[in-house]
Protein backbone atom coordinates (compact mmCIF):
# COMPACT_ATOMS: atom_id res chain seq x y z
CA UNK A 1 0.00 0.00 0.00
CA UNK A 2 1.11 3.20 -1.17
CA UNK A 3 1.42 6.23 1.56
CA UNK A 4 0.32 9.45 0.54
CA UNK A 5 3.12 12.35 2.17
CA UNK A 6 1.08 14.83 0.87
CA UNK A 7 -2.78 14.76 0.94
CA UNK A 8 -5.45 17.05 -0.61
CA UNK A 9 -7.59 18.71 1.36
CA UNK A 10 -10.18 16.98 3.77
CA UNK A 11 -13.39 17.12 3.31
CA UNK A 12 -14.16 15.82 6.64
CA UNK A 13 -15.03 17.90 9.95
CA UNK A 14 -11.27 20.01 10.62
CA UNK A 15 -9.23 18.03 13.40
CA UNK A 16 -7.60 19.50 16.19
CA UNK A 17 -9.63 22.10 17.87
CA UNK A 18 -13.41 21.31 17.61
CA UNK A 19 -16.52 23.11 18.52
CA UNK A 20 -17.68 19.89 21.00
CA UNK A 21 -13.79 19.92 22.25
CA UNK A 22 -14.58 23.58 23.80
CA UNK A 23 -18.10 23.31 25.18
CA UNK A 24 -17.13 21.05 28.18
CA UNK A 25 -14.57 24.07 28.80
CA UNK A 26 -16.76 26.74 28.17
CA UNK A 27 -19.37 25.03 30.91
CA UNK A 28 -16.56 24.52 33.30
CA UNK A 29 -15.43 28.04 33.17
CA UNK A 30 -19.01 29.26 33.53
CA UNK A 31 -19.83 26.92 36.45
CA UNK A 32 -15.87 27.86 38.43
CA UNK A 33 -16.86 32.21 37.65
CA UNK A 34 -21.08 31.15 39.21
CA UNK A 35 -19.14 29.69 42.15
CA UNK A 36 -16.72 32.26 42.93
CA UNK A 37 -19.43 35.09 42.63
CA UNK A 38 -21.66 33.40 44.67
CA UNK A 39 -18.68 33.14 47.35
CA UNK A 40 -17.60 36.30 46.04
CA UNK A 41 -16.49 38.93 49.07
CA UNK A 42 -15.45 42.18 48.98
CA UNK A 43 -14.00 42.18 52.49
CA UNK A 44 -11.01 42.14 53.24
CA UNK A 45 -9.08 38.94 54.55
CA UNK A 46 -9.98 38.30 58.64
CA UNK A 47 -7.37 39.77 60.75
CA UNK A 48 -7.59 39.29 64.34
CA UNK A 49 -5.71 40.30 67.73
CA UNK A 50 -5.07 36.72 68.30
CA UNK A 51 -4.09 35.13 64.70
CA UNK A 52 -6.50 32.90 63.44
CA UNK A 53 -9.69 33.02 64.74
CA UNK A 54 -12.54 30.31 64.13
CA UNK A 55 -15.73 31.65 63.86
CA UNK A 56 -19.32 30.56 64.31
CA UNK A 57 -20.53 29.54 60.87
CA UNK A 58 -24.16 30.86 59.97
CA UNK A 59 -26.83 29.98 57.31
CA UNK A 60 -26.82 34.09 57.23
CA UNK A 61 -25.27 35.88 54.12
CA UNK A 62 -25.74 40.18 54.90
CA UNK A 63 -22.62 41.10 55.28
CA UNK A 64 -21.89 42.47 58.72
CA UNK A 65 -22.14 46.11 59.16
CA UNK A 66 -18.64 48.68 60.17
CA UNK A 67 -18.61 50.17 63.10
CA UNK A 68 -16.70 49.57 66.10
CA UNK A 69 -14.90 45.86 66.05
CA UNK A 70 -14.89 43.74 69.42
CA UNK A 71 -12.44 40.30 69.35
CA UNK A 72 -13.67 38.21 71.84
CA UNK A 73 -11.05 35.94 71.43
CA UNK A 74 -9.03 32.73 73.45
CA UNK A 75 -7.66 34.61 75.33
CA UNK A 76 -7.95 38.10 75.56
CA UNK A 77 -11.13 41.00 74.95
CA UNK A 78 -9.79 43.49 72.46
CA UNK A 79 -11.41 46.84 71.12
CA UNK A 80 -10.44 47.73 67.29
CA UNK A 81 -7.42 45.78 67.55
CA UNK A 82 -6.29 46.83 71.17
CA UNK A 83 -6.36 44.57 74.27
CA UNK A 84 -8.62 45.42 76.82
CA UNK A 85 -9.14 42.69 79.03
CA UNK A 86 -8.96 38.83 80.08
CA UNK A 87 -11.12 36.83 78.51
CA UNK A 88 -10.92 33.99 81.44
CA UNK A 89 -11.32 36.67 84.43
CA UNK A 90 -14.67 38.26 82.51
CA UNK A 91 -15.81 34.99 81.56
CA UNK A 92 -15.96 34.16 85.39
CA UNK A 93 -16.12 37.49 86.97
CA UNK A 94 -19.46 38.54 88.54
CA UNK A 95 -21.85 41.21 87.13
CA UNK A 96 -22.97 41.43 83.82
CA UNK A 97 -21.29 44.31 82.61
CA UNK A 98 -17.68 43.92 81.06
CA UNK A 99 -16.09 46.97 82.73
CA UNK A 100 -12.30 46.69 81.26
CA UNK A 101 -14.70 46.66 77.75
CA UNK A 102 -17.11 49.64 78.65
CA UNK A 103 -14.82 52.86 79.07
CA UNK A 104 -12.73 52.24 75.69
CA UNK A 105 -16.35 51.46 74.03
CA UNK A 106 -17.62 54.92 75.52
CA UNK A 107 -14.93 56.84 74.11
CA UNK A 108 -15.65 55.37 70.28
CA UNK A 109 -17.88 57.39 68.15
CA UNK A 110 -20.49 55.70 66.17
CA UNK A 111 -23.76 53.63 67.05
CA UNK A 112 -22.85 50.31 65.23
CA UNK A 113 -20.38 47.71 66.99
CA UNK A 114 -19.88 44.18 65.59
CA UNK A 115 -18.50 41.35 68.01
CA UNK A 116 -16.23 38.39 66.81
CA UNK A 117 -15.95 35.63 68.71
CA UNK A 118 -13.90 32.56 68.84
CA UNK A 119 -16.56 29.48 68.31
CA UNK A 120 -15.58 28.39 71.71
CA UNK A 121 -15.99 31.28 73.21
CA UNK A 122 -18.24 31.11 76.28
CA UNK A 123 -21.93 32.10 76.27
CA UNK A 124 -21.46 33.47 79.70
CA UNK A 125 -18.37 36.14 78.26
CA UNK A 126 -19.89 36.54 74.64
CA UNK A 127 -23.32 37.55 75.77
CA UNK A 128 -21.62 39.93 78.87
CA UNK A 129 -19.89 41.50 76.02
CA UNK A 130 -22.76 42.18 73.45
CA UNK A 131 -24.78 43.96 76.72
CA UNK A 132 -21.82 45.96 77.47
CA UNK A 133 -21.65 47.16 73.60
CA UNK A 134 -25.63 48.07 74.10
CA UNK A 135 -25.17 49.68 77.68
CA UNK A 136 -21.75 51.91 76.02
CA UNK A 137 -24.28 53.41 73.59
CA UNK A 138 -24.48 51.49 70.48
CA UNK A 139 -27.67 51.13 69.47
CA UNK A 140 -26.93 48.40 66.72
CA UNK A 141 -25.03 45.44 67.96
CA UNK A 142 -24.31 42.26 65.20
CA UNK A 143 -22.47 39.17 65.86
CA UNK A 144 -20.32 38.24 62.93
CA UNK A 145 -20.16 34.69 61.60
CA UNK A 146 -18.71 33.17 59.10
CA UNK A 147 -21.38 32.15 56.26
CA UNK A 148 -21.53 28.76 55.30
CA UNK A 149 -21.50 29.88 51.51
CA UNK A 150 -17.67 30.73 52.31
CA UNK A 151 -15.05 28.73 49.96
CA UNK B 1 -26.35 34.28 -15.61
CA UNK B 2 -27.54 33.23 -12.51
CA UNK B 3 -26.98 29.38 -11.22
CA UNK B 4 -30.20 27.28 -10.55
CA UNK B 5 -28.46 24.89 -8.68
CA UNK B 6 -25.91 25.64 -5.48
CA UNK B 7 -23.23 24.46 -3.52
CA UNK B 8 -24.28 23.70 -0.26
CA UNK B 9 -23.51 26.35 1.89
CA UNK B 10 -21.05 26.03 4.63
CA UNK B 11 -21.62 26.41 8.02
CA UNK B 12 -20.18 29.25 10.16
CA UNK B 13 -16.92 28.72 11.70
CA UNK B 14 -18.01 28.74 15.33
CA UNK B 15 -14.17 28.52 16.71
CA UNK B 16 -13.31 31.98 17.17
CA UNK B 17 -16.64 33.12 18.85
CA UNK B 18 -15.75 30.05 21.84
CA UNK B 19 -12.59 30.53 22.08
CA UNK B 20 -12.60 34.34 22.80
CA UNK B 21 -15.24 33.26 25.98
CA UNK B 22 -12.56 31.00 27.00
CA UNK B 23 -9.60 33.40 26.79
CA UNK B 24 -12.19 35.94 28.61
CA UNK B 25 -12.42 33.40 31.11
CA UNK B 26 -9.12 32.08 31.55
CA UNK B 27 -8.45 36.24 32.19
CA UNK B 28 -11.20 36.58 34.94
CA UNK B 29 -11.44 33.16 36.73
CA UNK B 30 -7.69 33.87 37.85
CA UNK B 31 -8.22 37.48 38.70
CA UNK B 32 -11.49 36.57 40.81
CA UNK B 33 -9.65 34.10 42.17
CA UNK B 34 -6.85 36.25 43.45
CA UNK B 35 -9.04 39.22 44.77
CA UNK B 36 -11.78 37.69 46.29
CA UNK B 37 -11.84 36.34 49.49
CA UNK B 38 -12.74 32.50 50.47
CA UNK B 39 -14.21 33.37 53.81
CA UNK B 40 -17.30 34.90 53.81
CA UNK B 41 -18.44 36.60 56.62
CA UNK B 42 -21.95 37.30 57.78
CA UNK B 43 -23.11 39.84 60.35
CA UNK B 44 -26.09 38.52 62.86
CA UNK B 45 -28.08 41.69 64.24
CA UNK B 46 -28.41 41.13 67.56
CA UNK B 47 -30.67 42.18 70.87
CA UNK B 48 -29.53 41.30 74.30
CA UNK B 49 -31.71 41.98 77.31
CA UNK B 50 -30.51 41.75 80.73
CA UNK B 51 -33.31 39.33 82.81
CA UNK B 52 -35.69 41.54 83.79
CA UNK B 53 -35.95 43.89 80.81
CA UNK B 54 -39.14 45.19 79.48
CA UNK B 55 -38.30 45.37 76.00
CA UNK B 56 -40.25 47.57 73.10
CA UNK B 57 -43.83 47.00 72.50
CA UNK B 58 -44.54 44.61 69.46
CA UNK B 59 -47.97 44.60 67.85
CA UNK B 60 -50.46 42.57 69.12
CA UNK B 61 -51.02 38.64 68.82
CA UNK B 62 -52.60 35.80 70.38
CA UNK B 63 -48.83 35.01 71.39
CA UNK B 64 -47.37 37.55 74.08
CA UNK B 65 -44.34 36.03 75.06
CA UNK B 66 -41.93 33.14 73.50
CA UNK B 67 -39.01 32.32 75.29
CA UNK B 68 -36.49 29.29 74.55
CA UNK B 69 -34.62 27.93 77.23
CA UNK B 70 -31.68 25.52 77.07
CA UNK B 71 -32.62 22.84 79.48
CA UNK B 72 -30.63 20.22 80.54
CA UNK B 73 -32.29 17.77 78.26
CA UNK B 74 -32.95 19.56 75.43
CA UNK B 75 -34.80 22.89 74.50
CA UNK B 76 -38.01 24.27 76.72
CA UNK B 77 -40.10 26.73 74.97
CA UNK B 78 -42.31 28.97 76.99
CA UNK B 79 -45.04 30.41 75.41
CA UNK B 80 -47.64 32.72 77.14
CA UNK B 81 -50.84 32.41 74.79
CA UNK B 82 -53.92 34.56 75.04
CA UNK B 83 -56.37 32.34 76.04
CA UNK B 84 -59.60 32.34 73.35
CA UNK B 85 -61.94 30.08 75.22
CA UNK B 86 -65.41 31.87 74.99
CA UNK B 87 -65.59 31.56 78.48
CA UNK B 88 -62.35 33.13 79.60
CA UNK B 89 -61.81 36.33 80.94
CA UNK B 90 -60.69 39.26 79.26
CA UNK B 91 -56.71 39.23 78.80
CA UNK B 92 -56.67 35.54 80.18
CA UNK B 93 -53.49 33.96 79.48
CA UNK B 94 -52.40 30.12 79.35
CA UNK B 95 -48.28 29.41 79.81
CA UNK B 96 -47.60 26.60 77.72
CA UNK B 97 -44.30 24.71 78.26
CA UNK B 98 -43.14 22.25 75.59
CA UNK B 99 -40.15 20.69 75.61
CA UNK B 100 -38.10 19.53 72.31
CA UNK B 101 -35.01 17.17 72.32
CA UNK B 102 -32.77 18.81 69.42
CA UNK B 103 -33.10 21.74 66.84
CA UNK B 104 -35.12 19.39 64.46
CA UNK B 105 -38.22 19.07 67.06
CA UNK B 106 -37.23 22.82 68.38
CA UNK B 107 -38.28 24.07 64.92
CA UNK B 108 -41.30 21.69 64.87
CA UNK B 109 -42.32 23.55 68.26
CA UNK B 110 -42.06 26.64 66.80
CA UNK B 111 -43.74 26.28 63.67
CA UNK B 112 -46.66 25.32 65.79
CA UNK B 113 -46.51 28.36 67.36
CA UNK B 114 -46.11 30.38 64.11
CA UNK B 115 -49.40 28.67 63.20
CA UNK B 116 -50.90 30.52 66.13
CA UNK B 117 -49.30 33.92 65.70
CA UNK B 118 -47.83 34.07 62.24
CA UNK B 119 -47.23 37.73 62.66
CA UNK B 120 -45.22 37.52 65.42
CA UNK B 121 -41.47 37.73 64.76
CA UNK B 122 -39.88 38.17 68.10
CA UNK B 123 -38.21 35.63 70.03
CA UNK B 124 -36.13 35.16 73.16
CA UNK B 125 -33.26 32.90 73.44
CA UNK B 126 -31.96 32.13 76.63
CA UNK B 127 -28.79 30.14 76.38
CA UNK B 128 -27.46 28.29 78.94
CA UNK B 129 -24.24 29.63 80.68
CA UNK B 130 -21.83 27.42 79.27
CA UNK B 131 -22.87 27.49 75.90
CA UNK B 132 -20.70 27.94 73.32
CA UNK B 133 -21.00 31.31 70.90
CA UNK B 134 -20.84 28.51 67.73
CA UNK B 135 -24.04 26.62 69.41
CA UNK B 136 -25.81 30.06 70.03
CA UNK B 137 -25.63 30.72 66.26
CA UNK B 138 -26.88 27.49 65.44
CA UNK B 139 -29.58 27.89 67.33
CA UNK B 140 -30.16 31.75 65.95
CA UNK B 141 -30.37 30.16 62.63
CA UNK B 142 -32.93 27.60 63.76
CA UNK B 143 -35.33 29.69 65.02
CA UNK B 144 -35.14 32.03 62.17
CA UNK B 145 -36.04 29.69 59.53
CA UNK B 146 -36.65 26.10 58.76
CA UNK B 147 -37.49 24.00 55.93
CA UNK B 148 -40.75 25.10 55.32
CA UNK B 149 -39.73 28.93 55.48
CA UNK B 150 -39.30 31.48 57.62
CA UNK B 151 -40.18 31.47 61.19
CA UNK B 152 -39.12 34.20 64.14
CA UNK B 153 -36.64 37.17 62.59
CA UNK B 154 -36.15 38.92 65.84
CA UNK B 155 -34.51 37.35 68.09
CA UNK B 156 -33.47 38.68 71.39
CA UNK B 157 -30.59 37.67 73.48
CA UNK B 158 -30.90 36.72 77.46
CA UNK B 159 -27.67 38.36 78.63
CA UNK B 160 -26.41 35.06 81.38
CA UNK B 161 -27.34 35.49 84.92
CA UNK B 162 -25.74 37.25 87.55
CA UNK B 163 -23.48 34.98 88.90
CA UNK B 164 -21.78 34.69 92.64
CA UNK B 165 -18.28 36.27 93.46
CA UNK B 166 -16.01 33.55 91.59
CA UNK B 167 -13.37 35.72 89.58
CA UNK B 168 -9.73 35.51 89.56
CA UNK B 169 -7.66 38.22 88.77
CA UNK B 170 -7.18 39.75 85.05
Amino acid sequence: MKRRLFSGSTAGPPQGLSTGALAPMVDLFTLLIVAVLRTWSAEPPLETPEGEMQLPLTREETPPERGVVIDVGVDGLYVDGWRAGSASYWADAEGALVTDLYGPLQQRAGDSAVVRAHADAPWRLVGKVLLTAQQAGFERVSLVAESRASL
Amino acid sequence: MRRLFRDPAQPPDTRPAILSVVSLMVILLPMLLMTTNARKLAGLPLAVSAPGDQLPPIPPGPIETLDVTLGESGFVVRASVRSTDVLAGSGDVETRELAADDLSALQGVLRTLKGLDSKRQRITLVPGTDSRAADVVLWIDAVKQDRHGPLFAEVVLQSPQVRGPSAGTP
